[in-house]
């Protein structure tokens, strides 16, 4: 969303008007789901995350003072709701990676099932392709992790992803390049 | 490390992202989720609006509630008695006047009582009257019920 739209809308957001929220949900929403897919590795628990961050934001918007950083506050609920998730079922599951699913969102094997017979290898492939990054990216630092998606997700700059995590600007680019290098060497492996 | 260390170290890391943009991609999410979602936001901004005009609709009473103590609490103890510390209309003269003019009707109505009895008792008198020699009689009367 462009700036000069977000202005417009978050005056009306902010006293609650469905449609203004709605239309940022709109925008966002993509990315948002995103960034909660890589953090959590399930797209079911993304999928709830998706749902309590964009409540969150309708509760919390009138505390919002907007001054163009309106993304770093919303990719910062998002992450951390992830971290809250990551936090809970650290000690019941491992990450969950099963149950991959296409680009469209549906489980792979399901799309496999339905398709002709060139086009199910291929989404599985892809499938099976996130499903080995979502591994390697699960076995990152959390803070590494958040970095590098947060970069990806919400485009915000490696300044102010360091100021919403709380580190020097130099700390967030070496970890950025430490995980980067090790993602390569782990993904380009498996 | 430098500012033209951490540019390098920037561009290096936008680099290697660039390359993994789109491996990281997700796709997007179920379009039942979504309108799920988005009806649920709808839901929830009608409920805060609702909420926040039921706070508005309290605040005047709220605002006019504690008007009406405050003024409760300043105006009682200026009129409710003579010590009312703070009365700011109190004129300690006019006060001490109203004191003296009612002082003077006391003392009137006390002078006049006073004679009032004075001359009845001066009328009894020259009546022929004698309180002293009513009592004797008392006495007498008291004696002879007991059989004295």
């Amino acid at each position: 969303m462009d700036p000069a739209g977000l202005d417009r809308l978050l005056p009306r957001a902010r006293r609650r008007d469905p449609e203004a929220l709605q239309a940022i949900f709109d925008a966002y929403h993509r990315r948002v789901y995103g960034l909660l897919v890589r953090l959590t590795g399930s797209h079911d628990a993304a999928e709830d995350l998706l749902q309590e961050t964009f409540l969150r934001v309708v509760r919390t918007i009138d505390q919002y003072e907007h001054s163009g950083r309106f993304e770093a506050w919303l990719f910062r609920i998002a992450a951390n709701l992830a971290r809250d998730h990551a936090r809970r079922h650290k000690r019941r599951d491992p990450p969950d990676h099963r149950g991959q699913r296409t680009p469209e969102g549906e489980p792979a094997a399901r799309v496999a099932a339905r398709s002709g017979p060139v086009e199910p290898e291929r989404r599985l492939m892809a499938a099976e392709a996130g499903e080995r990054l979502n591994g390697c990216l699960a076995r990152l630092a959390e803070m590494d992790r958040e970095i590098i998606l947060l970069r990806h997700f919400a485009e915000l700059s490696f300044k102010e992803i360091a100021e919403l995590l709380g580190i020097p600007l130099g700390t967030a680019l070496a970890r950025a390049h430490r995980a980067l290098k090790r993602l390569r060497a782990e993904y380009g492996e498996d | 490390m430098d500012a033209t260390g951490l540019n390098k170290l920037e561009r290096e890391v936008e680099r290697g992202l660039a390359a993994l943009a789109s491996e990281l991609e997700v796709g997007e999410p179920r379009s039942a989720a979504v309108q799920r979602v988005r009806a649920a936001v709808a839901e929830e901004a009608r409920r805060m609006h609702a909420l926040e005009r039921q706070r508005g609709a309290w605040r005047p009473l709220v605002g006019m509630a504690a008007a009406v103590a405050l003024v409760l609490v300043l105006h009682v103890p200026m009129t409710s008695g003579p010590q009312a510390p703070l009365a700011g209309a109190w004129d300690p003269n006019d006060a001490l006047q109203t004191w003296a003019e009612a002082a003077d009707e006391s003392s009137r109505r006390v002078t006049q009582s006073l004679n009032g009895s004075l001359e009845a008792s001066d009328n009894e008198r020259e009546s022929g009257d004698d309180p002293f020699q009513s009592v004797e009689e008392s006495f007498e009367l008291f004696e002879r019920m007991i059989g004295a």
